[in-house]
């Protein structure tokens, strides 16, 4: 093979000018240095650089750098070469390469020197693959890397020196202590402890990490999604069955102390303008649970921390306002920080015990509930967050002995009046109470548990196996909690969507009722499945919907980060190319950028809606007339013309008068004018604003009773009082998608032109607009830094620690560098918001998404679209040009 | 599953203020579902529902036989539908399907959640008319 290839070589030199054919040896030379990995022969040459024999036995390597020198061979064809070569007819005078004579002892020297370095290169290895791995696929054998006689004789004693490498290196990994000492229960107890230093495991960890692929969140191991595939199962499991969850890793705040003064103190830290708060009388008798949101104290509306769930224990005698009250507030780990500074008294709990009943009625009456309960096919017939307490025995001991499904039994489902009155009334104050509020009772329990080992050795010694396993006096009595999560309350489309009941355990007991309740048909779900369930719920997810806390900023960055990195993983022409398809940002939702843009904008049109109005104020209920009106200004805003400052004086004087009309919003008003952004939660805004976004039909009776009858027409007035209030808000917003398309997160919402709905109106199968091409301005500077790189190489001059500085500087390609220019009208339709959570709905049937659009934005379209079409929208993924419509709602 | 609507003009509803009081309806109460009962909404095409009663009749791959009887419950704004189907299923059949209905009552919980932190929550009961419909196979004479 090496002598074809080695002719074929002769015979290309053969016609070659000598110059050219010492260039083309010295390329040879490179490609030795390369294949040997920088082996000695470079040096060899450095120091031989006039001898031609040198450079030719070189360009031989290049053929023979694996097999091992052949000296008889290498002679011949180093023959045959001069012979056909150039070398004789080039004129020999002409190079000054070729020497007049040869010293023979420093020839033989450097001869010595190459030989030794070309010897050494080839039993050396230089890759970093195993010798068999470097043996051409028709020499390798089965075993190997296991068995070294199966490698070529040659090759074995390297393979050799290999092997002993590697069991060496493995060596020093191992554990100081045999396997069996490792399974030790002791040791595997050090070891756990060890390893949730740093991010703590939950009672099922070992559990879930079997079968989940598990993340480090929030100082906690959480089990992200299922290994096995059951997206769909998981599905169903919410909407017919049971999908069950470990939300131990959520923070519980107790606070003790007088009722007022935990009120005065939390009530800094809430609105009523939100909905309920602490002090709700239902939740305050602990009969219901409470949820709400969270503010920094006196903050509201701004700097939200975020939602949070709360119990009161209830009183045992009521009207008593001197006892001691206990709170418990739930929360999600990621609140923690922010929270434990403003707390009282926060201490965590975890759990506790009982022994003997003490109220033996009550125990009997919180039964009955119980037994009640199983006439109820789903939860969310029974009132919102209702508590229920109970005593329990053992859940291990009643286990199936398989896993079975759980099917309501038609028999224990009789219609009567007890079950009715459960349904209308709910669970009574009384019946709420459970030990698990004691903490010293918690913690006899934990400490009293059976172990599993215990308890499986007295199974093993029963006389019948498999029968019932009696302990009597010996079984433990378990306080728990019930509440009932009432699912998906707002809106008016599967009302009661994923309700289901919060079991609270005292500590240690989480697996004892884990696998039973596996084993009763309940399907796991870990983080991934919460995000679905809250998605189809329409929900804000904890941190990811709530970008105007500190937990939200937190994780926008982080995602971002991750999505930048995923992005730039692959090459460049296997991406989509950002800049041209207009998306500005597609891997973080610039909320600030689009708030401010849109308060701008509205402003600049405002100028000229005065110049408008005296024709138009009148008019205004028509609303017909303000469209016209407002469509024309929108020319008039894309020429960047008042500066921002005097557009947020005009916004400040139109909305003066208004504002001093109304004393209570007067305040909110100071608090909000500032230029933090914040999120529109206040639930009398959301209600008007969300009739306003529902298209009013021609059955206006209907409407007008979805009004609620005393809700404000969409004027110009309204939406200006509302802005003046909040000139920099969001707004949490579901979207529908009308026919095709699935959104994905930071989708971008878009508001449609007229064309657009005149389009639509003609063509129902009409899928959308596009989006044109954008060019792209960073084109031609990241042409002129390949240019340059180019010329750097040729001239090998670069250095190579200058490269990755460059490489620094350069911008990601397809994306959008330097700072963001005006987000609103960068497309071909004005941007109204993000898409923060989306996808296909298998409950709905159709895409659906949510996210946040800009108050100043979402109002100004309503006003410009006719009543009909009234909450139309465009969706537009980042990485399509497709536009695709939507309708929106405000689920209050 | 099946459409409630509220009704008109109750007295109950002038008295109410909406500032002061969210309406949230709940869930009908629902009785455990045999194989061969079948709810009708609103939402579903009504082509798919009349295809789902046809098979369950039919019989499909699983059973042979199929069910000598089907079910069809409708409530509120789907009795209409409920009727639709099991007229539809009889006059397709050729004579081999009877129906035989029954009408009843079915109380629905309107749940009144408050605005304000004084008040406590109420709940309303309010009566929507349904339809059971049996449809069964009869040898034709």
């Amino acid at each position: 093979m090496s002598n074809a290839k080695e002719r074929k070589h002769a015979k290309k030199m053969r016609n070659q000018p000598t110059n050219v054919t010492l260039s083309s040896g010295f390329v040879a030379d490179r490609g030795v240095k390369h294949h040997i990995g920088g082996g000695k022969p470079s040096q060899a040459e450095k120091q031989e650089p006039h001898s031609g024999t040198g450079r030719l036995w070189q360009a031989k390597m290049t053929s023979h750098s694996l097999s091992e020198p052949d000296g008889n061979e290498l002679c011949s064809s180093k023959v045959m070469f001069k012979k056909k070569g150039g070398w004789k007819a080039g004129p020999e005078g002409t190079s000054q390469e070729i020497p007049k004579y040869i010293t023979a002892s420093t020839f033989a020297q450097a001869r010595a020197a190459e030989i030794s370095a070309m010897l050494k290169a080839v039993t050396q290895k230089s890759s970093n693959s195993l010798v068999f791995q470097t043996l051409p696929r028709h020499m390798r054998r089965r075993a190997m890397s296991h068995n070294v006689r199966r490698l070529p004789r040659r090759l074995q004693e390297m393979a050799q020196k290999e092997a002993e490498k590697a069991v060496h290196q493995k060596k020093e990994h191992s554990k100081s202590k045999c396997h069996k000492a490792r399974r030790c229960h002791i040791n595997r107890l050090l070891e756990f402890n060890r390893r949730q230093k740093k991010n703590r495991w939950l009672e099922t960890h070992i559990w879930h990490a079997k079968r989940f692929h598990m993340v480090k969140k929030w100082g906690y191991c959480l089990g992200d999604r299922p290994t096995v595939k059951s997206h769909r199962a998981c599905y169903r499991a919410m909407t017919s069955r049971c999908l069950l969850q470990d939300l131990s890793y959520y923070c519980c705040l107790e606070l003790k102390g007088k009722e007022e003064e935990i009120l005065k103190a939390l009530s800094q830290m809430c609105s009523v303008d939100t909905g309920l708060t602490f002090a709700a009388v239902h939740c305050l008798s602990g009969k219901r649970q409470g949820s709400l949101l969270l503010y920094r104290a006196n903050k509201y509306p701004r700097q939200v921390l975020g939602p949070a769930t709360f119990i009161w224990k209830s009183e045992m005698t009521p009207g008593d306002l001197a006892t001691c009250r206990q709170l418990w507030i739930w929360l999600h780990p990621t609140l923690k920080q922010e929270e434990e500074g403003t707390g009282e008294t926060p201490h965590r709990w975890w759990m506790e015990a009982c022994k003997n009943p003490d109220s033996l009625s009550l125990h009997r009456r919180q039964e009955a509930i119980f037994e009640l309960l199983g006439g109820v096919t789903s939860p969310a017939e029974i009132p919102a967050g209702t508590v229920l307490g109970l005593t329990i025995g053992d859940p291990r001991i009643n286990m199936p002995q398989k896993r079975t499904k759980a099917l309501s039994s038609p028999e224990n489902c009789q219609d009567n009046e007890k079950v009715r009155q459960l349904l209308l009334e709910g669970v009574p104050v009384e019946c709420t109470h459970s030990f698990i509020w004691d903490q010293d009772i918690c913690k006899s329990v934990t400490e009293n548990k059976i172990s599993d080992q215990d308890l499986n050795r007295m199974r093993s010694e029963l006389l019948v196996p498999g029968s019932q396993l009696v302990l009597g006096p010996r079984e433990s009595k378990i306080p728990i909690l019930l509440i009932q999560q009432p699912g998906k309350v707002t809106g008016e489309d599967r009302l009661g969507w994923g309700s289901g009941w919060d079991v609270l355990s005292p500590k240690g007991w989480g697996m004892a009722f884990w696998i039973p309740f596996i084993y009763r048909g309940a399907r796991v779900g870990g983080l991934k499945e919460a995000a679905v369930h809250s998605q189809y719920k329409r929900s804000p997810a904890i941190p990811g919907d709530y970008p105007d806390s500190p937990a939200g900023i937190l994780f926008a960055e982080e995602q971002a980060r991750n999505l930048l990195e995923k992005y730039k993983r692959r090459p460049p022409a296997k991406r989509p190319n950002y800049v041209k398809l207009g998306t500005l940002a597609p891997f973080c939702c610039p909320w600030e950028h689009l708030a401010r843009d849109w308060e701008s904008r509205i402003c600049a049109q405002d100028e000229s809606w005065v110049s408008w109005s005296p024709d138009g104020q009148e008019s205004t209920s028509l609303g017909r007339d303000v469209v016209r009106g407002a469509a024309e200004p929108k020319r008039a805003s894309q020429a960047p013309g008042v500066p921002e400052e005097m557009m947020h004086m005009e916004c400040q004087a139109h909305s003066g008068p208004r504002r001093a009309r109304d004393p209570v919003l007067r305040e909110v008003c100071i608090a909000a004018s500032g230029t933090q952004l914040c999120v529109l939660r206040s639930r009398k805004l959301l209600k008007q604003l969300s009739a306003w976004c529902r298209p009013s039909s021609e059955d206006s009776r209907a409407s007008q009773r979805a009004r609620g009858g005393c809700q404000e027409k969409l004027t110009r007035e309204a939406c200006l009082s509302i802005l003046a209030h909040f000139p920099r808000a969001l707004v949490w917003v579901s979207l529908a998608l009308l026919r095709k398309g699935s959104p994905e997160p930071h989708t971008m919402v878009c508001v449609p032109a007229r064309e657009d709905v005149l389009q639509l109106r003609q063509d129902r199968h009409y899928c959308g607009p596009q989006e044109p091409k954008h060019s792209d301005p960073f084109k031609s500077k990241n042409l002129k830094r390949q240019q340059r790189k180019h010329e750097g190489r040729a001239t090998a001059t670069e250095l190579a620690a200058g490269e990755p500085v460059a490489e620094l500087e350069a911008p990601t390609r397809g994306l959008w560098s330097g700072p963001l220019p005006g987000v609103t009208a960068h497309c071909s339709r004005p941007l109204l918001g993000f898409v923060t959570q989306g996808d296909f709905s298998m409950a709905v049937g159709c895409g659906e998404a949510l996210g946040f659009v800009s108050l100043t934005g979402l109002l100004h379209m309503l006003a410009c679209q006719p009543a009909a079409q009234r909450g139309l929208v465009l969706l537009r993924p980042p990485a399509s040009p497709q536009y695709r419509f939507a309708r929106i709602a405000i689920e209050v | 599953m099946a459409e409630n609507r509220e009704p008109r003009g109750t007295p109950v509803e002038a008295e109410l203020d909406p500032v002061e009081y969210t309406l949230r309806k709940r869930l009908p109460h629902r009785l455990p579902r045999r194989p061969n009962d079948i709810y009708v909404n609103m939402k579903t095409d009504f082509k798919a529902q009349l295809a789902r009663c046809q098979k369950l009749l039919d019989g499909g791959a699983r059973n042979q036989n199929g069910c000598g009887e089907i079910y069809i419950h409708g409530l509120g704004l789907a009795i209409n539908r409920a009727i639709n189907i099991a007229l539809q299923l009889q006059a397709g059949s050729f004579g081999s399907l009877q129906v035989a209905a029954n009408t009843s009552t079915v109380e629905l919980v309107d749940e009144l959640e408050p605005e304000t932190d004084a008040r406590e929550p109420m709940t309303r009961i309010r009566n929507n008319s349904a339809i059971h419909i049996r449809v069964f196979r009869v040898t034709p004479k």
